[in-house]
């Protein structure tokens, strides 16, 4: 089934969130082929970024950890690989870009080569660079909107914010990222940050020491941030966070979100696991006699 | 969540050194509780990522009886030199495993040929172990290392029975022959036909190897396992992927077929870094 998100035609729901695969242009044409509609590539910097050393992933009973550290090739190899995915899939791209001050999130958005990109994703939530970046953007209303006003003018791009559940009223900061031009939210970014720590040389289990957290623990936290948003904004909205089943989508969508999106849903279902969400979902409709439409957001109307 | 991608930490309980002047050793340790509790297998071809104070990397398991593994390891970054020069007998390392896939012998296999050159002895040694003790298939294996003492830790292999032989070889004067490891390929061909050839070494070894070997006898099943950079080890992050066919060394390999692998663009050509960039082998 496709699906209109932000004016763009996604021949499937599905979007594979960013982070997840997404470092070079054949894997993420890979997950799209397996039944994605729309790819986030690797959050984008002007120039190539090292991340985090080993490890940077680690999981745990009921979902995962990792603190990657916004490594990044640079623009121009990103482009390349935008490129490539272009070229070799029917996915809708949605390219995330990452600055350390809303310029730089300009700038970068800027030197995307628009003719491989869809959508422009601001990715001002990662929680893993504190130490860089200071707080993230989108900490509050304000800071939120400073990075929207600063890329809008500079692209006729469709902009999604990406936010973040772990500061205080998520549906204000949606609001204003509307008032500031953007065209959608992606919610949510990793919880947390959170810890683990190894208990025979109480060294905790990442580099970075804490990490964001995804994955099924997640799952209700981010029903809640959907929910909220979808009450604050008209814009539509991506919704993402510890979904691994069909029936974790449809309450996504239930809650508010226009499509859905799957990260680390893919390492534990497998790259195959849109096809099965998006049958699941067809079946699921034809049972209850609604349409897709009917269903985004019907929480709200009982 | 998949239990195999847990990390669960143990204490090392075996160091064999092999008079590699501190190059490389193989590390043991005691998984029996996860084999018990998890239902755990661990089969050749499956790696590991061991995780030290200082980083964690994917490491081929060498040896498995069910309750000991062992992990042979070159020193090669910061992390396997941390290993190297800092373990001790009792030292906690972390362990997630196994990960990825396996040689995966055939069921038509009944005579096979395994190559092993460096480092990539290790998985290859491991298969030939238990093609030796767990089935009754007709083995031939080789090894190619720089000097014997890299390879010694294979060297327990009987060298010749009526269904198993090993021949070591070394690009110095110190090992059995003196030469690389395919010098004998085509009279090991003139003698005998293989059901499947398992490999992993050199990349740019192993296409030559791959190449010969298909000219000596066309079509015959080739297995292959892979080297890339991994940062998650877990199928995560992507940077182990392969370009163009978009598979995954950590999650959709290690082993991967031969005409799988010359489908890619950068088989025996180029890797990439922690970064993503490309480089040319």
């Amino acid at each position: 089934m496709g699906i209109n998100f932000c004016n763009v035609n996604f021949p499937r729901n599905g979007v594979l969130a960013s982070g997840i695969l997404g470092v070079t242009g054949c894997s993420m044409a890979n997950v799209a082929e397996n039944g994605a509609g729309g790819i986030t590539c690797k959050s984008i910097s002007k120039n190539e970024r090292n991340g985090h050393p080993t490890p940077v992933a680690q999981v745990y009973e009921h979902g995962l950890l990792n603190a990657v550290g916004l490594s990044s090739t640079g623009i121009d190899n990103s482009n390349k690989e935008l490129k490539y995915l272009r070229e070799n899939s029917d996915a809708v791209v949605i390219a995330s870009v990452f600055g350390a001050t809303p310029e730089e999130f300009r700038d970068t958005a800027v030197m995307l080569d628009e003719k491989n990109v869809d959508i422009i994703e601001l990715n001002i939530s990662c929680p893993n660079v504190a130490d860089e970046f200071g707080l993230a953007f989108s900490a509050t209303p304000e800071s939120a909107a400073s990075v929207v006003k600063a890329v809008r003018p500079a692209t006729n791009k469709p902009i999604l914010v990406k936010l973040s559940p772990n500061f205080p009223n998520i549906g204000r900061i949606a609001k204003s990222c509307e008032d500031a031009g953007a065209d959608g939210i992606t919610a949510i970014n990793t919880v947390g940050p959170g810890m683990l720590i190894d208990i025979h040389t109480y060294q905790p289990k990442l580099s970075n020491k804490c990490g964001g957290v995804s994955g099924p623990a997640i799952l209700p936290i981010a029903i809640r941030c959907i929910y909220d948003i979808y009450k604050s904004v008209k814009i539509p909205i991506l919704g993402m966070g510890g979904i691994t089943t069909t029936e974790d989508a449809i309450q996504m969508i239930a809650a508010g979100a226009r499509i859905y999106g799957v990260g680390t849903g893919v390492i534990i279902q497998g790259k195959d696991i849109f096809k099965k969400i998006n049958n699941g979902i067809d079946a699921y409709l034809a049972d209850k006699k609604i349409s897709y439409d009917d269903l985004v957001g019907i929480a709200h109307k009982q | 969540m998949n239990k195999q991608l847990i990390e669960k930490t143990y204490p090392i309980i075996k160091i064999e050194d092999h008079n590699t002047d501190n190059q490389q050793k193989t590390f043991f340790f005691n998984i029996e509780d996860d084999v018990i509790k998890n239902n755990i297998n661990v089969l050749p071809g499956q790696f590991y990522m061991l995780r030290t104070k200082l980083g964690q990397k994917p490491i081929s398991v060498s040896h498995f009886d069910g309750k000991i593994i062992g992990f042979t390891v070159l020193k090669r970054g910061n992390v396997t030199a941390d290993l190297l020069d800092n373990a001790d007998v009792g030292t906690y390392i972390g362990l997630t495993g196994p990960l990825g896939n396996t040689f995966d012998l055939s069921e038509n296999d009944e005579n096979i040929l395994i190559i092993g050159g460096g480092v990539g002895i290790a998985p290859v040694y491991n298969l030939a172990k238990y093609a030796l003790n767990k089935t009754n298939i007709k083995t031939t294996a080789l090894f190619g290392s720089r000097t014997a003492s890299l390879s010694a830790f294979a060297q327990d292999l009987p060298r010749q029975t009526d269904r198993f032989e090993s021949r070591f070889y070394t690009d110095d004067e110190t090992g059995e022959n003196h030469g690389f490891v395919t010098k004998d390929l085509e009279e090991i061909f003139s003698k005998q036909k293989f059901t499947s050839v398992y490999m992993c070494g050199p990349e740019k070894m192993m296409v030559i190897a791959a190449e010969q070997i298909r000219k000596l006898q066309p079509n015959i099943r080739i297995r292959i396992s892979m080297e890339r950079y991994m940062k998650c080890g877990i199928g995560l992050c992507g940077s182990c992927v392969l370009d163009d066919i978009g598979l995954r060394v950590c999650a959709d390999g290690p082993v991967f077929d031969y005409d799988v692998l010359i489908k890619s663009k950068e088989f025996g050509k180029y890797h990439r870094d922690s970064h993503g960039v490309i480089h040319s082998f």
